[in-house]
């Protein structure tokens, strides 16, 4: 079965463009040209991954993607035009996993689409313990006081590499590498938002961190950490 | 002396400085010239005429003292023609007594007149304190010379008043010829004198005074209008170019007033009239820029789904897919090169500052393009005296800047080595690329941060490149507040040197001498 991808486009020579080159890599293709359509679409659709143009008539991309957020974790890329770095950053804020500025390389955008759908880091033992917060590593959820904590895959996904070498500071470089799949091109905003996004969920005081630990002029830590 | 040079100097600057304190002490100097002047005619003459007064009353005075003594000794002779000299002079002197009234004698003498032989010899007499040392013989003289007039000396008593000695000749019967010395203390006349002096010297003291006073608050009202010209000129040109006088009137400063408003209403409708020019090239720059993004988005995808499949075309056909996704790359660094030029030109660019060990960020983009270095024959070396701690920088950018410095550096190195320095002082760090390939002449680097500038244009195609690096790699500079300079020789190669301030210093001095390790070296 080909994965499926959600092409969210309001320009249609490159939602069609878009899906030439993803069907010939191997992937299963929808299109949505507007925010409403792009809801509807990935209701029936179940899509395992959204390439999502910001920039949408109607309900815009922003708003699409906190939607999406709401009742789904897919991994979702931004496609954006606007190079204004604050969308860059409402759009990570909004949930989006990953952005690529268009015009892409289609090298770099199918290593992003492998990136956000490769699978779980290899894992030694069923659960680990931050704090006061369980990472069950099977079930892929997170409980604090046995009651769940929701997060996305990604956000899973880095909280999961912190808490597995809890000795090891990560800088954002190598968190970009081990998360994101990044070989270079180092954008550290995208580390940054996602920590906030993370430390939102997880930590009972954002501004005194427990679990997510800044470590000034290096990167980020886990908090104290324990094998179940 | 320092101390005084420096109070020699504050004067000057003060005097330089300010036109109300040039103002007052020329006015000052000049109505303390007409005090003096003034004022010592006008001392002179009351002293002159307060002297002349009471010498004229003291000459009437001893002219009827003598009058009257020479009465009392004329008629002092008996019928028998015998006189008693001894009690003649004492009734002459109650007479003396008895007849002075003007204030200030001191004392009286009737002396005999020396070399005389007579029958009887009456004994010169004085007052009690009389003092004979103010009477001089040439005033002696003349009273023997000119017998019948009053003569007169000023003198110096001893108590440093002035003084007058009058004298006249009494012929005494059978005695023969004495002198009637009457000695005045002027004392009081001196007194008053002074007292008039010292009121004249305090009233020029005072006049002086309010000239200055009266010319500072004239001339601090006559240039007021010029002082908040001024200081709304220094507003306007600080950029507030709504700033306008308030006009009051119709004199030469409500003219002033309106001419610099007319002034300023041209300058800043002209300046408005630019800005928006500019904004809207700007603008127009961002938007076609970012219109060209999403067709170019599809035009890359299916030129590289063309190049990729380009062994399946035939040869003129894969060609054109060769050339066409050669041409899109191109294309595509021009665009994201105008749109962060465009992004700096708007003020939309912000640092993204994070620590990082200069040093560190040297050696990346080093390694970055050592590989394309080594294809161009040029061997990378990093020299780092310092910058091995920690700095806050926007790291895109400054890596931005290098790899610009170090693709120029390898472009027009022509396969000689290359060298990247990188100094740091607490106020300051510092990036230098050097090569020694055919460099430029000054006029050519005077140029090189102008957009599309290229040196020489059928070698740059080659070796592509936008023209928009530098001009770029400046912006990033000046967004930290730094700076870029160029050394170039015409054959010895070129260096570009990248200064950025530390913990907000203003104006710092490179750590790097440029070209760098001339002087660190010799």
């Amino acid at each position: 079965m080909h994965a499926r991808i959600l092409i969210v486009d309001d320009d249609p020579s490159i939602g069609e463009v878009l899906e030439l080159f993803l069907r010939a890599e191997g992937y299963d293709t929808r299109i949505a040209v507007d925010g409403s359509d792009a809801l509807v679409v990935f209701d029936e659709y179940q899509p395992h991954l959204v390439l999502l143009d910001l920039n949408l008539p109607g309900i815009d991309g922003i708003s699409v993607c906190r939607s999406i957020r709401e009742f789904s974790g897919t991994p979702i890329i931004m496609l954006t035009a606007r190079t204004d770095p604050q969308d860059i950053i409402h759009g990570l804020e909004a949930g989006a996993d990953d952005y690529v500025e268009k015009p892409f390389n289609e090298q770099i955008l199918s290593a992003r689409i492998r990136a956000c759908m490769r699978r779980p880091l290899p894992t030694a033992s069923n659960s680990l313990i931050v704090g006061d917060i369980e990472i069950d590593l099977r079930g892929h959820t997170v409980t604090r006081d046995g009651k769940p904590i929701s997060l996305t895959p990604l956000e899973f996904e880095l909280l999961h590499t912190l808490a597995s070498r809890p000795t090891e500071v990560f800088s954002r470089e190598a968190l970009l590498e081990q998360v994101w799949g990044y070989q270079y091109k180092a954008d550290t905003r995208l580390v940054n938002v996602h920590v906030q996004r993370l430390r939102s969920k997880i930590e009972r005081d954002v501004d005194d961190p427990k679990i997510v630990l800044t470590v000034r002029g290096v990167g980020y830590r886990a908090g104290e950490t324990r094998s179940a | 002396m320092n101390f005084v040079t420096r109070i020699v100097r504050q004067a000057r600057e003060a005097w330089v400085g300010s036109l109300r304190l040039r103002m007052v002490m020329v006015s000052g100097g000049l109505s303390l010239v007409a005090v003096v002047v003034i004022g010592g005619f006008l001392s002179f003459t009351i002293e002159r005429n307060l002297f002349e007064s009471r010498r004229n009353e003291i000459i009437s005075e001893t002219q009827s003292v003598s009058g009257s003594v020479q009465a009392q000794f004329d008629g002092a002779i008996d019928a028998q023609g015998f006189i008693d000299v001894e009690s003649a002079n004492s009734t002459a002197q109650t007479t003396i007594r008895a007849t002075t009234n003007s204030p200030g004698l001191v004392g009286f003498a009737i002396l005999r007149a020396p070399g005389q032989v007579t029958d009887q010899v009456m004994t010169s007499t004085s007052s009690i304190g009389f003092p004979m040392a103010v009477v001089s013989e040439s005033l002696r003289t003349a009273i023997h010379d000119d017998r019948s007039n009053v003569h007169y000396q000023s003198v110096s008593m001893d108590s440093q008043s002035p003084g007058i000695v009058t004298g006249t000749n009494i012929d005494v019967p059978t005695s023969g010829r004495y002198d009637l010395v009457l000695v005045y203390n002027l004392a009081d006349v001196q007194a008053n004198l002074a007292f008039v002096q010292s009121a004249l010297a305090l009233g020029g003291l005072f006049l002086v005074v309010t000239t200055g006073v009266i010319v500072w608050i004239v001339t601090t009202r006559s240039i007021k209008p010029i002082m908040t010209t001024a200081a709304t000129a220094e507003r306007f040109a600080d950029g507030h170019l709504e700033e306008r006088i308030g006009v009051e009137g119709n004199d030469v400063s409500a003219k002033l007033a309106m001419s610099f408003n007319r002034m300023a209403e041209s300058i800043s409708g002209q300046i408005n009239r630019l800005a928006t020019l500019s904004t809207l090239q700007q603008q127009f720059v961002s938007d076609v820029s970012h219109e060209l993004r999403t067709p170019l988005t599809t035009i890359k995808l299916a030129g590289s789904m063309l190049f990729k499949q380009r062994k399946t075309f035939d040869k003129d056909s894969a060609r054109a897919a060769e050339l066409l996704n050669r041409q899109i790359v191109t294309f595509e660094e021009l665009l994201s090169e105008l749109i962060e030029l465009s992004r700096y030109d708007a003020g939309a660019a912000e640092l993204d500052i994070e620590p990082v060990a200069p040093t560190t960020l040297a050696q990346a983009c080093i390694d970055q393009v050592a590989d394309l270095a080594a294809s161009h024959g040029s061997a990378i070396t990093l020299h780092a005296p310092g910058g091995h701690s920690m700095v806050e920088l926007d790291t895109r950018r400054v890596r931005r800047i290098l790899q610009n410095f170090l693709s120029n550096a390898i472009d027009h190195g022509e396969g000689k080595p290359i060298e990247v320095w990188v100094d740091s002082t607490s106020s300051a760090v510092s990036f230098a690329v050097v090569d020694h390939g055919i460099g430029m002449t000054s006029a050519e680097a005077e140029r090189v941060f102008d957009r599309f500038w290229r040196a020489d244009p059928s070698r740059q195609r080659q070796s592509g490149g936008t023209g928009l690096g530098l001009a770029i790699a400046l912006g990033y500079a000046k967004l930290h507040g730094g700076t870029i300079d160029v050394w170039a020789e015409p054959g010895n190669g070129a260096c570009f040197r990248l200064t950025i301030p530390r913990d907000g210093a203003t104006d710092p001095v490179s750590p790097l001498s440029l070209p760098p390790g001339v002087n660190a070296d010799a």
